[in-house]
């Protein structure tokens, strides 16, 4: 483990009851690495993001992020870091710049730039109207900006695209990137293995509160997944398809042999995902 | 502190931001403030007693009584002088059925039936079974003095007029301030509704789970919403404590004092309604017994004959009990020292129970 961690968990466990939510599991975060925490919705994300934030003390484990304990110095960390949960957990009947400025004055922060940040995450910066009246997309860029509000070294966020128009979902990731190049550490849970590609350094695949693999992601389809080439041509009047796996020796001179035979209608190659491996490792679908 | 203060400057703006909310406070103190002022602030001191008399002529002349109605009344009037003439009134039956009747319709306190036809007068005291103890004492004393007045001697019937509690003879209060506390107390009673919604909404809404994650502790979010609550509470009582004339040179700081202790027992409680309530609609569910229960102390004030030591185990007692001293019988603050010790104690209880059980609830 990197002793130079942002964030460290070891052997964290919750249970709720005879439920085993998370299971002794251990992992960590360097500092401005985005780390996509992946599984099923029951598989333990949020308890263990509940328990990253100091909502839940973990039954067994530990957690230090900038070197502190959770548990110890709970206020002092949560200074440090920002959130953005899955559910809208705002003041609907308040303004977005309302909103802001509230969360801000927790932090002591007494100059916030609203209008900035509200530009920042594509919301309009002149509305005064209740939050009520947005869209759900403006409510989870508004919780996202609000998760900004203390310039945070830690981010933890929470399916911060789930559900949304396609215009949102890049306005977040967006911002995801932008906080990482500042230097900012990103714990990002999601079930969407397109974006957790797209965005993570490393992922942590979690099923039935174990980890089943941690690598960034290049380092698991290497590890796990097959690349293949797909041809289709013409035979006899026929379209044949054919799967010529990469690894094997035998494809170029396969591929060399129909290029030169037959009328060649398409090829590409193939991948494995992120989710194809996931269902390889833990035999079962994201969602 | 500075994350306490922004929370209930944010609480107070979410309040009187919701119309509903502000229209729903302000009628009720008004509507409150009308139904005290519209009420008589007289008594009316008179016991209605029902009389009938069997007497055939040779008897009325034996007893002095051959001016029939007129007669017996003048007597009874000598007997009891300027005050019975003002507090009891007669009503006459023309049968012994009648008499029985209008008592069981309740047209009178109670009904008195003289037979002076046999050999022995025989007097009957009818009182309803719903009667509460007080008139019947007073209905026996009087007919005991009654007897004594028409006939000339004691009757051999076991009259005993006992008191109960202090004797209000001359000093009875008008239903409206009795009222008054109870209206008081009402208010307070009112708001285990609002100050329960403002815990309801932020769990409902995960705003506390929000609020949590930023270096806002628990305590500081109780505390918040402690001070906003109370803040609410004591200034509606207050409030209405001018709108019914319960703030004079007197009394006002006695008032103060109970109305704030009254309105920090009321956020103790609503703490717990609002930790285990799901929504508001749950909320009203779970808070109605307690509602109706807090509510009978003043009820009680209302007719007293519902008095019953049980009433010691209810928390609003001890709010309502110096109040109604204070307010109606000059009674002092200091001679309530143990009810206002009992109310820090229940607010105290409802405060770590409402905290436990919100640990529990956000976890």
């Amino acid at each position: 483990m990197d002793p130079e961690a942002t964030l460290k968990a070891e052997n964290l466990l919750y249970s709720y009851g005879d439920i085993l939510a998370v299971d002794h599991i251990s992992f960590h975060i360097g500092q401005g690495e985005i780390l996509g925490f992946l599984g099923p919705n029951g598989a333990g994300k949020t308890t263990t993001l509940k328990m990253l934030v100091g909502l839940l003390v973990p039954q067994e484990g530990t957690v230090a992020i900038l070197g502190k304990d959770i548990v110890k110095d709970k206020g002092e960390i949560q200074a440090q870091i920002g959130a953005c949960f899955e559910e809208k957990s705002l003041y609907e009947d308040m303004s977005a710049a309302a909103n802001l400025r509230f969360f801000a004055s927790l932090f002591g922060i007494k100059d916030l730039d609203t209008a900035g940040l509200l530009r920042r995450v594509g919301l309009p910066d002149d509305r005064k109207d209740r939050v009520a009246n947005y869209s759900k997309g403006m409510k989870q860029r508004l919780m996202v900006a609000r998760a900004l509000v203390n310039q945070p070294k830690v981010l933890f966020l929470d399916e911060p695209t789930d559900g949304l128009d396609p215009v949102s979902s890049e306005a977040i990731r967006s911002v995801i990137m932008e906080e990482k190049a500042d230097g900012a550490t990103v714990f990002l849970t999601t079930h969407d293995m397109m974006e957790a590609d797209k965005l993570s350094d490393r992922v942590v695949f979690l099923s039935d509160g174990n980890i089943a693999a941690c690598d960034s992601p290049d380092n698991l389809k290497h590890q796990y997944g097959k690349r293949i080439l797909k041809m289709r041509y013409h035979k006899d009047g026929e379209l044949i398809e054919e799967e010529l796996p990469l690894e094997d020796r035998q494809a170029g001179r396969r591929i060399q042999e129909i290029l030169a035979d037959y009328d060649v209608l398409d090829m590409h190659t193939e991948e494995a995902t992120l989710e194809d491996i996931f269902i390889q490792l833990t035999g079962k679908k994201l969602e | 502190m500075n994350r306490i203060i922004s929370i209930v400057k944010k609480d107070l703006a979410q309040v009187f931001r919701n119309r509903f909310v502000v229209v729903i406070s302000l009628m009720v103190i008004v509507v409150f403030a009308i139904i005290y002022n519209f009420l008589p602030s007289d008594v009316n001191e008179t016991i209605e007693l029902g009389f009938y008399l069997e007497i055939d002529e040779a008897m009325a002349e034996e007893y002095g009584l051959s001016g029939g109605r007129d007669e017996i009344k003048e007597r009874f009037e000598e007997a009891g002088g300027e005050e019975a003439q003002e507090g009891i009134g007669l009503v006459w039956a023309d049968t012994l059925e009648n008499l029985e009747r209008m008592v069981e319709d309740e047209e009178v306190s109670a009904g008195i039936s003289l037979d002076l036809s046999g050999q022995e007068p025989d007097l009957v005291l009818f009182v309803s079974s719903k009667a509460p103890d007080e008139i019947i004492d007073a209905s026996e004393a009087i007919t005991s003095e009654l007897g004594y007045a028409l006939i000339g001697y004691e009757l051999p019937a076991d009259f005993e007029a006992t008191v109960i509690g202090p004797d209000m003879v001359g000093q009875q209060v008008p239903m409206r301030d009795r009222l008054r506390v109870m209206l008081l107390a009402f208010i307070f009673i009112l708001e285990l509704y609002g100050l329960g919604n403002l815990l309801v909404e932020e769990i409902q809404h995960k705003t506390a789970e929000a609020l949590l994650v930023t270096p806002v502790t628990l305590q500081d979010f109780i505390s918040a919403k402690a001070v906003t609550g109370i803040v609410i509470a004591f200034t509606q009582g207050l409030l209405l404590a001018f709108l019914i004339q319960a703030m004079s040179v007197d009394t006002w700081l006695a008032i103060v004092v109970l109305l704030l202790l009254g309105a920090a027992m009321t956020v103790g409680l609503a703490f717990i309604i609002g930790a285990v309530s799901r929504d508001f609609m749950s909320m009203v569910m779970i808070s109605f017994i307690p509602f109706v229960i807090l509510l009978i102390p003043s009820l009680v004030l209302l007719d007293p004959s519902l008095s019953s030591p049980i009433l010691k185990a209810i928390p609003t007692y001890y709010l309502v009990v110096p109040l109604n001293g204070i307010l109606n019988y000059q009674m002092a603050l200091s001679d309530y020292l143990a009810y206002l010790l009992y109310l820090v104690l229940f607010t105290a209880v409802f405060f770590v129970l409402g905290f436990a059980i919100l640990r529990r609830r956000l976890a």
